[in-house]
Formats: structure tokens, C-alpha cells, sequence
């Protein structure tokens, strides 16, 4: 625990503070950190004493300390005893702006001392399709926090259904946050009809030969009489052309469909809705215990990646606890890791946010399929995969520092660094 | 069991011979107002004290058991009105320790946390409905208790559930203190004393004024002490609490509040106590209360889900399995209809105990916490003349009770009566 | 008179005749399932259908046990044969063909699944609850969950399949009084969709939102009545304190436990005389398939589910009367119009329909009218009506079925009692009044056929042991207690309610050509300590004592 405190990394503490007004240290000049054990978590694997050079944002040069030159401008830091791995990516995390939410907007009862928040959605409505682009507030502070648990990268999702963007977490840079504005498709599957219409019908518009809006011309000006015949398959099948496109694109197995099922039963209804979709690559999103009840159905699904919480779960209907990552490993299913809002399974405030993922290796999960859950998957899901989730020459220089080995409780996260900027750091 | 032994001829030769006119006359001569006295004759004779017996009769007469063994060892005495239920089976009538349906409904009267003066006795109501149909079911002492709204709710009475007047179905009052410590009683609004801690120093600090009454009283009768105590009425049916002649009927469920019950009223307070529902996870104190020897007469509730396991536990079975073996089930009438006391424990058998554990668990062991063991739950010479009679086992519900005898009279019978359940 | 004539006129008289009384019997013979003993000929049969479209599944075996086949008594030592799905074959020397699946029974009890009249909330999401309100297109196809434990606690007691009513509650409005910390100072309103959003949402738990429900369905056995009645929207209000319209129970607005105020939106606001529509119950019949979708829904709408309520008082009994006048002449104008279409009229309009589908149905005798009667004189006066009005009827809790059976079984009318139902006698009419235990006997012998329904018709994990819907066999052992014999009892378990549910030509019996839905039972059905080892539903072991462990495992002659 207290050994690495020998080699604090004074030079980068203060590059970041004192350097932050201008643009900051990589711009000018790289920095090589070396004699680290690097996990790349890319073909180069892990690097027990390794260099990786950092330039103008990105990664110029990674290896063992014998094979990498150092460029002679570089800063050079020692970073022995330390272990390096990509910055963590999360795949789907719920962007709570004012997107989505219903016209009266949220508001909080208390009933019978029970805090209720009115003005979500219902399973039972038929949900809207929004872009949280839209509604996007690079200026807000909220995320700053989310560095202590490593994450550098999120997918933000919508309440329901819609369009997902990608945002970095640079607090210090606001308008450089946006990493991509038209992000996958994403949609909320509960075991009720109108949720589940929303992936049949969008599969079914995809599908259908022909393009444009035809809803809007065609019907609407030839009935008329009321606004029913079109009202309804148009708002199902997404308001707007590029709800069209993008089921298109996930029909064609272009882009992932990232689905939220909400219970077990959601889960067979899905796989049923999208058995003749065969192209489609679905990540989806379940719990544990849900996970435990469909493994067999999700094990015959092709190209499916399973979003799991990195942590320990309970059985279904009692609290045995179980491994689901490891058991969906072991049953061939590809898998990352997502927090959601509730990041329950990193721990932030112990700035060892990996406990939970150690857990899961120590019972079991091997340690690269679990560190590749968390960076290199995700990012491959949510169109990142060249730039981010491992540590490659010429990748982004997103990266965490940890003073041992990530998975090791007694480690600590020290440093955070996205596209070659201190954004984090700690004593 | 009884010297007296004639040989089956001889028996079957008396049975011929009993006229009714000789009965009448035997009845109307020698028990007077009395009912005649009867031998009751069935292919199987439970007597929840030893061996059922195969064939058996039970002699009745003067109310009370007068012999009980095989047909083919008691005589049957001239006089008596035989009862032949062929091969239904005999039992002893079953005993209810947690009934609230002895009379008029109002039986959470708040007047204080703590209300020792209280007492069921003024509302009884000797066979009413609830109790003609609990008849029918085979129940015939009840011990009727005040609810648990108040930590002590006041004192219980032990009833014949058969017809007649208070005195004649009385079997002793007080029976009971009722005292409820978990779950009902607590209101946890932020009032004093209303969450577990307050409510128990509640119980506490009124027992402790209990004793110091009857302690001062024991000094005096005994001569310790000169001074004669001023009569409390409020505290005056302390005295046979604390002289441990009757029990306390404790509202206590899970884990801790059967600790609290066992610590505070059994351990510091020395009384005789009954755990009166023990359910929810309170089987998880089995070794305490192994330890102390106390009843455990559970229920309403008679099974637990277990969200550990995701199973479902039967309560009774769950304190068998660990040893307890002073057990039995109570319907907390009308939570569950009085009549439906063996059903009570059938459900226990379904969920793994034992029938023959589970019929002394209605009859003779909560006798025993009701401390009226040498009165009811047994067919034993010398004990009341309560007796059930069943199609079979009256476990199964498949069958069915179709005479009971209560004090040696014949209250209910299918033959004669509508069949109440 | 010619011998030729005399022969033509025979003719035609016989024509006549025919013509005047056609024959229904054989036909209706075998809809109404009486031990038809080769059901659906050609459709059921595997190898019927199969060589164009499927190989033939894997066979499953269970032998060695006796099998109560319900209609065709029992058979020692039996073997069953069951491929996709259905029972293939059934008898005492039936040979078990190479490479099937074999479940060696020997000393056991095969019975058909068990079979719910009622089965609330099992197997069904929030969203069923929501089906046809506001306007939703929610399916109850689209809402099940064969994730839902309590199907493993209903299997584990035999229950195989049974009605679950859905969308009772749409409509219903949930008024709040909000606490301090509030937003809002007025009382805040809610539907059912609000709830089951917060369901989803993890704010709200399974039990409060159910607690909230029965109080919109108006579950009174549960204690849960209707809060208060809303009439109209906007300016027609009425106050659910008016006392024009309420009682004193629904004045005093808000439940004991909840502080909710449920409010039911009328379809039209509180105007008498115009003739209210019929506002029935949903009901599906669900089969107990775990883990699977396929084959879970059985049925929709098996019966035309109405409150003794809303058939009694004059007005009520006239608008029912009206609504299937209007639905006897929507038929009419329907027939005439396919008529006037097949004959190629012109300028015909196809007929509105002026009432739901299932008064349709009802009118149509596909299915009947089920509605609760307790006493003899609601139980005669519903008996008189569905004769009069010319439908099917089954009558749900007839307590005093027994005082009135000998007119129930001329009517040929199934009920459903629960033999521990109790209902006090009036004083001084005990003979005629009130609730008899002896009723299943009484029943049985006047050929009433009936149905056993438990207490409570949900399951509950409070505690209570024996009162739940997981206790209907135990109820069943009940009507023994009350005179019914062994097999009758089990017919009310099994083919009796599956008549109700219009699906005895698929459930309630073991016959070839039906769906295996089996119980290996390791007792007599009726024997309280019976557990089931393995429950069989549509083919596929969905249930094992041992493993699922729901129930305490136990060797019960070790007790």
C-alpha cells in the first residue's frame, strides 16, 4: 500500500496546474513515461517495463523499454511501479438533460413519505425518439466526478429511444467534449407492446424497399378525415428521417443496436423481435439475474455483446452470488462492461474504482477479457474502437495511471490523462 | 391403565344387553342432574399420552375420564350409554392458546401503553357463533386473549368453547397476561416509548411494579412482613403471574423479538411464558430457546419465504428440525377461522413436520403451556371428558369431526346437528 | 293415393322434420369434449401435419405410474408418449419406441396439470395491467413474463395453466394527497400507466403498486374497495365525497394504508336513463410455460366477465338487457349485409359495431357469461336472466349453491365455490341460508358440475399457509371433506374449469391429441401431503421439486 509512494509524479502534478491556461504540456512537447507495466490491451498485451511516448494527443510511440526510442525533445518521467491502462469506456450511460422527458417535466411528491419522481416515462406509452445531441450541454459540470472512476469516454444514451452522442470528459475544455454527435441507435425494451414496436416497426421501415417519408405525404393528405391513419406509425417508427437511417444501418448490421431490457421476459421478446434480423448486432444491456435466465436463448443469438455490470450479482430469486460475466465468457458470448447512472460497480471513492472488476478475476474472469470489457469492447461498440480502448501507436492518448496493478485493492488511481491532457489527478 | 379386565365375549354380551330403558334409570338415579355416563368406542383411540390405541374405549362419567384402554381390556360398567363410532378415530378435544373470537370483538382497549387492569372476563360470550363452529372443527378450550394494539393488553380467559353459562365453561381465570413486544404494538411515529426499545422498558418498568405488589403481598401472607399491602386493583392479577401459576402469552416474532421475550420476561422477570407466534425468522433462536425449555406455539403465519434461499420454510418445521420439542400451531382467530386449528396444523405437516407431533401439537402440548395440562389434552383418567371424534386423522381434511364431547356431554353430533364444517 | 306418392310425402315430411329439428347432438358432442375419446381427428396428429413441414420432436416416456386420466379413469402402472408438445399416446401396453426420453414413475400419480379459474397476476407484467386503457394498443401477447416466480410456486402445487385477469384496472385514476416536500400543494393525480412507469423505474415496488391496483379493481375480498367514483372528465365532476352518489365506506376517501384516492373514469358521465355499456374484465388463459414464450398464451377472452353489480338493479339489468338487444341486431344487419354484398347490391354500408367483441361472442354462445352469485336469490335470478337472454353462464363464489342446486343442474350451470367459503345463515333460516360445507356433495348429486377455486386467487408469500391460490388442491381436498367423491374433486381441478375456460378440447384430462400438460405427483392428488415432483406443460418439464426448491424438500415417510 504504501510503497509506490516513492515515485510520486511530481513533474505531471504540476505540468497540469500550472500549465492549464495555455494549451497545455503534449502540445509542444512529448512525454514519455517510462518503466511502467503497460496494459495495452491491444496485440502488444501487457508490457512489464514498458515506455509510452504521448504527442500532440496521441500515442506516438508504446513498447518495453528496450525496443521504444525516446524522442530527444521528450520530457522523460520515471514511471516505474506504476501500471498504465487505456481510459475506461462507457458504453451507455443515461443522459438525464431535459431530452425525452414528458412536456409537464419532472417533478417530485411525497406520498406517505415516499419520494416519487412523476414525469418518466411508462413502458405501456409509446416512446419518442430524441437525439441527445439535441438537447446537449457540453458546459455541465456533472461529469467531471466520473474521472475518479476512470471513465474517459461515455455514450450517452436517451431516456428511451433515440439517437446516442459521445462525449470525453475534458471539464477543463468543454467545447472539445463532443466526440460525436450521431451516435448508435438506442431503445428501452420492457415486455409490453409499445415498447417492443418500436424495434419491429423500425426493423419493419428499414426494411421495407424505397426510401424517403413515406408516412408523411402519402397517407396523411389522402385520409384526411382525422389525424389517426398516419399519427401512429410514424411516431413508432421515429419521427424523423434519421430514425429511418439508422434502422437501416443496424438492420444491415452496419452499427451495433444498442437495447436496454428491462426484466428476463424482455429479453426472449427482443431475440424474438430480432430473429429473422439476423445482421443485426445487438449489445444489450441486462441484468445478472436476467442474464442467469436467458443464457441458453442469448447463447444461440449471433453477434451479440452482452453489457454487463462489473460486478458480482445475485442469482435470480435468491442471493447466491454469481458470477455472470465469467459465465457469460464461458459460454462464448462476447461482453463489456456498463455502469449506467448508478456506477455501482466501480468504486469512486476509494480512488480504487477497479474493485469490483478484481472480484470478478479473482472468481474467475480471466484478467484480460475483464480489462478489454472495460476499454477496448466498448469503444469497438460505440464506433471508437480506432481511435480509443487500447494503448496502440498512433491511438488517442486516453490513458490511466495507477500507482500497481489496476486490480489490486491497494492501488490507487493517480492520474487520468485524455487525448494527451492531465484531466485528473490525485495524491 | 384400568385393573378391570372381561373378555370379549363377555363384553359383546354386555353390549347386548345394555336397554336403554336400564340407562335412563341409571342416569336419572345415580348421576342425578348429570348427563348419563358413557363408553365411547372407536377403531382408533389417540390419547396424546403414549401409544394410540387400536379398538379402544374411553368410560366417561361424572364429566371427567373415568378409564380409557383397549375394548377388549375395560369393561364397560351396566348404565352407561355406549357410544360405538366404529373405526372412526377418538381424540382428545383440541386446545386453542391464541383465540380472540371468546366474545364481544373489542379486544384493543388503549387506554394506556400498559394495561394490567384489563380483563376478557367481562365479555365473554359463552358457544357464540365463532365457537359453535370451532365446535364442529374439534376445538374445545380456547384461551381468549385481549389483542395486541398495547404492549400489555390485559389478562386472558380459558374457555370451554360448549354451550353454557360463564361459570360452567370457565376454566380458569385469570388465564393469561397477554403481552406483545414486536411488530403490532409498535408505532414508531416518534412518540416516547413507541419504537422496541422504548416499548420494552414500557413492559418492564410495569412488570417491575408487578412484583414489588405481590412480593410485598407473598412477605405479608407468609409473615415476613407485618405491614398489610394496600389492595391495587390495578395490579391485583400480578399475583398469580409472578407466583407462577399462570403464564404470560407473549406477541413475539423473529429473531430478536423472541430474544427480547426470552431475555426480559423469562430470564430477568422468572416467568412462565408462551411464545405465541414465533414466526418470521424466529427459528433462528431455537438453541435459547431449547435452552429455557419454552413452548413455542406458532403461528397465524405458518410458512416463511426466504429471500436468501427463495424458498419456502414451514415455521413449526423449521424449530422441529433444530429440536425443539415443546411445539405447536394457533390460528390467532379470526386471523384464521377458529375451526380451522387442525388445519393449522396440517399445514405444519405439508411443510415438514410430523402428524403425530402435529395432533399433540393442538391438543396436549399447548395444554401444557396453558398450564392446564391435568385438565385437557390428553385422554387420561381423571381429565375432563373432552372428546373428539373423526372420520380419520383429523390432519388430513379429508375427514371430518362428527361428535364432540365436552365435560362429558355430547355438544355436538352430525347425526343430529347440521353438519358445520 | 300412388304407393309413389305415399312415398314422396314421406319424404318430404322426413325433410321437414329435418329441417325443423336438426340434429345437434353429435356435432355439439364433440366441441363439448364429453370423453371424446379421439379428439380433432387429423389436426392434433403429429404425423399428420408434420411430413410436409417438421420432423416429428423427440418423444418423452413417463411410465410406471398410475395415471387419473379424469375422463377416462385411472390407469395402473400407465404408460404416456408426449411429442411436441401433445400427448401422443396414453395406456396400460404401450411400448416405448427406441431413443425416447424416459421418466421412470413407478410408485407415483400422474394427473393432468391443475387448472385456475382465476390466477391473478401470474405470469404477466405490469403492462397487462394497462391493456385496453387510454387508448393503448398494449396486447397482453406482448406483456407476459415466464420469468415470473410465482409460476414456480403454482407448478410446485400443480397449477398448469388458468385465467389471469388483465387491464381490470384501466381507467382508473389514483388521486394522492402529497406529503410535505412536495412540489405540488393540490392532490396529485395518477394513472395506471403513471404507476407502472414507476414500476419500471424501480420508485415504486411490486407490492405497493399491487396494493394499488387491487384498490383500482376493486378487490373487496382483499379489503381493497373502490375509493371513490369519478364521473365524466372536465366540468362534469362529481366529488367522490358527494353523498348523492357514495356511500360512507367510499366517503372516507383515502385507504388505511396507502392515503390513495382511486378514482374510475366513467365512459359517460352519471346521466341515467341511456343504457351504460357493459364494462367487463379482461381475462387471458395462460399456461405455466417457464422460460418460454412459445405456447404461453392459451387463450383470450375466454369468458364475458361481468360484477354481480353491474347485473343487478333495474337499470342495471336494463342496460343489459339493451346492450345484447343491440348486439341480437348488430348480428342481424351484419347477415344481411354479407347478403346484400354476395348478392352485389350497391350502396350498402357495413353495419357499426355497437358493442365490444366479447358481447359479441357472449351472443354468439362462444363463450359465457361468468359472474359472481352467492346467494340462492342472486344465483336463481342470474339462472332466470341467462335463460331469458339466451347465453352461457357460470357463476363464480355461489355460497348457496346448495341450497339451489337442483335448478342449477337442470340449467346445466358450472360454478366455482371454495368448499371453505363461509357465510352466516339468517337467523331462524338455517336450512335454506347461508354456506354449507356439505355443498360439494350436494353439488355432485344433482349433477351441478363445479370448479374449486381457492381463497385467495394470487399467491402470497405473507405466511398464511393454505389460504393462497398455491392451496388449491388442498381446497379440493376440502370438497371430499364435504361429500364430493375423489374424482370429482379432481375434475374440479382439472377438465371442469377447463370447460369453463372453453379449452377442454385441449386441457383437463389426459386423452391422445391433448396438450401434455402432466403432474407427476408423488402421493394422491388429494393426499395433503402430496407435493408434485415434476410438472409437465405443454410437453416440457418446467418444474422439479428437487432442483427448483421453492417448496421445503423433504422425504415425507422419513416424517
Amino acid at each position: 500500500m504504501t510503497q509506490p509512494r516513492i515515485a510520486p509524479l511530481p513533474l505531471l502534478a504540476t505540468l497540469a496546474i500550472a500549465a492549464a491556461p495555455p494549451a497545455s504540456w503534449g502540445q509542444d512537447r512529448p512525454l514519455a513515461l517510462k518503466g511502467a507495466t503497460i496494459e495495452t490491451v491491444g496485440p502488444a498485451g501487457r508490457i512489464e517495463t514498458g515506455v509510452i511516448v504521448l504527442r500532440d494527443g496521441t500515442i506516438e510511440a508504446v513498447g518495453p523499454v528496450d525496443q521504444v526510442e525516446i524522442p530527444e525533445d521528450a520530457r522523460v518521467v520515471d514511471a516505474s511501479g506504476r501500471t498504465i491502462m487505456p481510459g475506461i469506456v462507457e458504453p451507455a450511460y443515461p443522459y438525464g438533460g431535459d431530452v425525452g422527458s414528458s412536456s409537464s417535466g419532472r417533478r417530485t411528491v411525497v406520498i406517505n413519505g415516499r419520494v416519487i419522481v412523476l414525469g418518466g416515462s411508462s413502458p405501456t406509452r409509446s416512446p419518442s425518439f430524441t437525439r441527445v445531441a439535441d438537447g446537449l450541454d457540453p458546459f455541465r459540470t456533472d461529469f467531471a466526478p466520473l474521472l475518479r472512476s476512470g471513465l474517459t469516454l461515455l455514450n450517452l444514451i436517451p431516456a428511451d429511444y433515440g439517437q446516442a452522442a459521445v462525449v470525453r470528459i475534458t471539464p477543463e475544455d468543454p467545447e472539445a467534449m463532443v466526440v460525436e454527435e450521431d451516435g448508435r441507435l438506442y431503445v428501452a425494451v420492457s415486455n409490453s407492446t409499445a415498447s417492443l414496436d418500436v424495434v419491429r416497426k423500425g426493423l419493419e421501415a428499414a426494411n421495407r424497399p424505397g426510401g424517403g417519408n413515406r408516412s408523411g405525404a402519402g397517407s396523411g393528405s389522402g385520409s384526411g378525415r382525422s389525424g389517426r391513419g398516419p399519427s401512429s406509425s410514424s411516431s413508432n417508427s421515429g419521427a424523423s428521417g434519421s430514425a429511418r437511417e439508422l434502422w437501416k444501418a443496424v438492420a444491415e448490421g452496419k452499427v451495433p443496436l444498442i437495447a436496454d431490457a428491462a426484466n428476463a421476459a424482455a429479453i426472449l421478446y427482443l431475440l424474438e423481435a430480432l430473429e429473422e434480423a439476423k445482421d443485426v448486432r445487438l449489445a444489450l444491456i441486462a441484468s445478472g439475474p436476467d442474464v442467469c435466465r436467458t443464457l441458453d436463448r442469448l447463447a444461440d443469438r449471433p453477434k451479440l455483446t452482452l453489457l454487463l455490470r462489473p460486478a458480482i450479482d445475485t442469482e435470480p430469486d435468491n442471493r447466491n452470488l454469481v458470477n455472470v460475466p465469467r459465465l457469460v465468457h464461458e459460454e462464448g458470448i462476447e461482453f463489456a462492461f456498463v455502469q449506467g447512472s448508478d456506477r455501482f460497480g466501480l468504486l469512486s471513492t476509494q480512488d480504487s474504482p477497479l474493485f469490483h472488476v478484481a472480484y470478478l478475476v479473482a472468481t474467475g474472469l480471466p484478467r484480460e477479457k475483464a480489462l478489454a470489457a472495460l476499454t477496448a469492447r466498448p469503444a469497438e461498440l460505440i464506433g471508437q474502437g480506432d481511435a480509443l480502448g487500447s494503448l496502440e501507436e498512433g491511438k488517442s492518448a486516453s490513458l490511466l495511471v495507477f500507482d500497481g496493478d489496476p486490480l489490486d485493492p491497494y492501488s490507487r488511481l493517480r492520474t487520468v490523462i485524455i487525448a494527451g491532457r492531465t484531466v485528473y489527478e490525485t495524491e | 391403565m384400568t385393573p378391570n379386565r372381561i373378555s370379549p365375549t363377555a363384553l359383546v354380551l354386555l353390549l347386548g344387553l345394555l336397554s336403554p330403558m336400564a340407562a335412563a334409570q341409571e342416569a336419572s338415579s345415580a348421576e342425578g342432574q348429570e348427563n348419563r355416563p358413557l363408553a365411547v368406542l372407536a377403531g382408533k383411540v389417540i390419547t396424546c399420552a403414549g401409544e394410540p390405541i387400536v379398538d379402544g374405549v374411553v368410560l366417561v362419567r361424572g364429566g371427567k375420564i373415568e378409564a380409557v384402554g383397549p375394548q377388549t381390556e375395560v369393561e364397560i360398567p351396566e348404565g352407561y350409554e355406549v357410544i360405538d363410532c366404529g373405526d372412526k378415530f377418538l381424540m382428545p378435544g383440541l386446545v386453542e392458546v391464541h383465540c380472540h373470537v371468546g366474545g364481544s370483538g373489542d379486544l384493543n382497549e388503549m387506554v394506556y401503553q400498559t394495561n394490567p387492569d384489563l380483563r376478557v372476563l367481562d365479555q365473554v360470550i359463552p358457544h357464540n357463533d365463532a365457537l359453535q363452529v370451532a365446535v364442529a372443527g374439534g376445538v374445545t378450550t380456547v384461551c381468549y386473549i385481549p389483542g395486541s394494539g398495547t404492549n400489555m393488553g390485559g389478562f386472558g380467559a380459558i374457555l370451554k368453547t360448549g354451550p353454557g353459562e360463564l361459570e360452567d365453561v370457565l376454566v380458569r381465570f385469570p388465564g393469561v397476561l397477554k403481552i406483545a413486544q414486536w411488530g403490532n404494538p409498535e408505532r414508531r411515529d416518534g412518540t416516547l416509548g413507541s419504537g422496541r426499545m422504548g416499548m420494552n422498558w414500557i413492559i418492564r418498568d410495569q412488570l417491575e411494579e408487578g412484583r414489588a405488589y405481590v412480593r410485598a403481598w407473598d412477605d405479608y401472607e407468609s409473615g415476613k412482613s407485618s405491614e398489610r399491602p394496600e389492595i391495587d386493583l390495578r395490579l391485583e392479577m400480578f399475583k398469580p403471574l409472578f407466583r407462577r401459576e399462570i403464564p404470560v402469552l407473549v406477541h413475539t416474532q423473529g429473531y430478536q423479538g423472541i430474544q427480547a421475550t426470552l431475555e426480559m420476561l423469562h430470564d430477568a422477570m422468572d416467568l412462565r411464558i408462551v411464545i405465541g407466534h414465533g414466526t418470521f425468522e424466529g427459528y433462528l433462536i431455537s438453541d435459547e430457546v431449547i435452552r429455557r425449555n419454552v413452548p413455542v406455539i406458532a403461528g397465524p403465519r405458518g410458512f416463511r419465504f426466504d429471500p436468501d434461499d427463495g424458498q419456502i420454510h414451514g415455521i413449526v418445521a423449521e424449530y422441529d428440525r433444530r429440536g425443539v420439542e415443546w411445539l405447536g400451531v394457533n390460528t390467532d382467530s379470526p386471523v384464521i377461522p377458529q375451526e380451522e386449528l387442525s388445519f393449522q396444523a396440517t399445514m405444519a405437516v405439508r411443510y415438514g413436520w410430523n402428524e403425530e407431533e402435529a395432533i399433540r401439537g393442538i391438543t396436549i402440548e399447548p395444554a401444557r403451556a396453558l398450564m392446564i395440562e391435568d385438565r385437557v389434552g390428553s385422554i387420561e383418567v381423571g381429565k375432563d371428558a373432552d372428546l373428539v371424534i373423526c372420520t380419520g386423522s383429523i390432519i388430513d381434511p379429508r375427514n371430518y369431526v362428527t361428535q364432540v364431547i365436552i365435560d362429558g356431554k355430547v355438544v355436538y353430533d352430525i347425526a343430529k346437528d347440521r353438519r358445520r364444517f | 293415393m300412388k304407393p309413389n306418392d305415399l312415398l314422396r310425402l314421406l319424404a318430404l315430411l322426413a325433410a321437414l322434420a329435418a329441417a325443423m329439428f336438426p340434429s345437434p347432438a353429435p356435432a355439439q358432442e364433440d366441441s363439448g369434449g364429453e370423453a371424446s375419446s379421439e379428439p380433432k381427428p387429423d389436426e392434433a396428429r403429429p404425423d399428420g401435419e408434420e411430413s410436409d413441414e417438421k420432423t416429428p420432436g423427440p418423444i418423452l416416456a413417463i411410465v410406471g405410474a398410475d395415471i387419473e386420466t379424469v375422463t377416462q379413469g385411472t390407469i395402473r402402472r400407465g404408460t404416456i408418449l408426449v411429442r411436441d408438445g401433445t400427448i401422443l399416446e396414453v395406456g396400460q401396453s404401450i411400448e416405448v419406441p427406441e431413443g425416447a426420453e424416459v421418466i421412470d414413475a413407478s410408485g407415483k400419480v400422474v394427473t393432468p396439470g391443475f387448472v385456475a379459474v382465476d390466477m391473478n397476476g401470474v405470469g404477466v407484467g405490469a403492462a397487462a395491467r394497462s391493456r385496453g386503457g387510454g387508448g393503448s394498443s398494449n396486447s397482453v401477447a406482448d406483456a407476459l413474463d415466464p420469468f415470473d416466480r410465482n409460476m414456480k410456486l403454482c407448478l410446485g402445487v400443480g397449477i398448469t395453466s388458468g385465467a389471469v385477469r388483465i387491464g381490470g384496472a384501466s381507467g382508473a385514476r389514483f388521486l394522492f394527497q402529497p406529503g410535505p416536500g412536495s412540489e405540488d400543494e393540490g392532490p396529485v393525480s395518477l394513472t395506471v400507466d403513471d404507476l407502472i412507469g414507476l414500476l419500471a423505474d424501480g420508485q415504486l415496488d411490486d407490492e405497493t403498486f399491487d396494493h394499488l391496483l387491487a384498490h383500482a379493481e376493486g378487490r373487496e375480498d382483499d379489503g381493497h374497495g373502490p375509493l371513490g367514483l369519478f364521473a365524466g372528465d372536465g366540468s362534469g365532476l362529481v366529488s367522490p365525497f358527494d353523498s348523492r352518489f357514495f356511500g360512507e365506506q367510499d366517503r372516507q376517501g383515502t385507504c388505511a394504508h396507502c392515503a390513495a384516492t382511486v378514482m374510475e373514469i366513467l365512459p359517460e358521465p352519471l346521466a341515467p336513463p341511456s343504457p351504460t355499456r357493459p364494462r367487463p374484465d379482461d381475462y387471458c388463459v395462460i399456461k405455466l410455460t417457464w422460460g418460454d414464450l412459445d405456447g404461453m398464451l392459451a387463450a383470450e377472452q375466454p369468458f364475458y366477465s361481468l360484477s354481480s353489480s353491474s347485473l343487478t338493479g333495474p337499470f342495471n339489468v336494463f342496460s343489459w338487457r339493451e346492450n345484447l338487444k343491440k348486439a341480437r341486431d348488430y348480428l342481424e344487419e351484419l347477415e344481411q349485409y354479407e347478403a346484400d354484398k354476395e348478392a352485389g347490391k350497391k350502396d350498402i354500408k357495413e353495419p357499426r359495431k355497437p358493442v365490444d367483441d366479447g358481447l359479441i361472442k357472449l351472443v354468439k354462445k362462444e363463450i359465457p357469461l361468468r359472474t359472481q352469485a352467492s346467494s340462492a336469490e342472486q344465483i336463481r335470478s342470474m339462472i332466470a336472466l341467462a335463460r331469458e337472454l339466451d347465453y352461457r353462464l357460470v357463476l363464480d363464489g355461489a355460497i348457496e349453491a346448495w341450497v339451489v342446486a337442483e335448478e342449477l343442474g337442470k340449467a346445466g350451470v358450472p360454478v366455482v365455490i371454495t368448499p371453505r367459503d363461509r357465510r352466516r345463515s339468517d337467523p331462524g333460516r338455517e336450512d335454506s341460508t347461508g354456506s354449507s360445507i356439505e355443498t360439494p356433495g350436494i353439488l355432485q348429486q344433482a349433477a351441478v358440475p363445479f370448479a374449486i377455486a381457492p381463497l385467495g386467487s394470487s399467491v402470497s408469500l405473507v405466511g398464511l399457509a393454505g389460504r393462497d391460490l398455491t392451496s388449491l388442491p388442498l381446497e379440493a381436498a376440502f370438497a371430499v371433506r364435504g361429500g364430493a367423491d375423489e374424482a370429482t374433486a379432481l375434475a374440479a381441478l382439472t377438465i371442469v374449469p377447463a370447460r369453463i375456460l372453453g379449452l377442454e378440447d385441449r386441457i383437463g384430462s389426459i386423452e391422445k391429441g391433448k396438450d401434455a400438460d402432466l403432474l407427476i405427483l408423488d402421493g394422491p392428488p388429494l393426499d395433503y401431503r402430496t407435493y408434485v415432483e415434476t410438472a409437465i406443460v405443454n410437453g416440457k418439464v418446467r418444474y422439479r421439486r428437487a432442483e427448483d426448491r421453492v417448496y421445503p424438500v423433504f422425504d415425507r415417510d422419513a416424517r
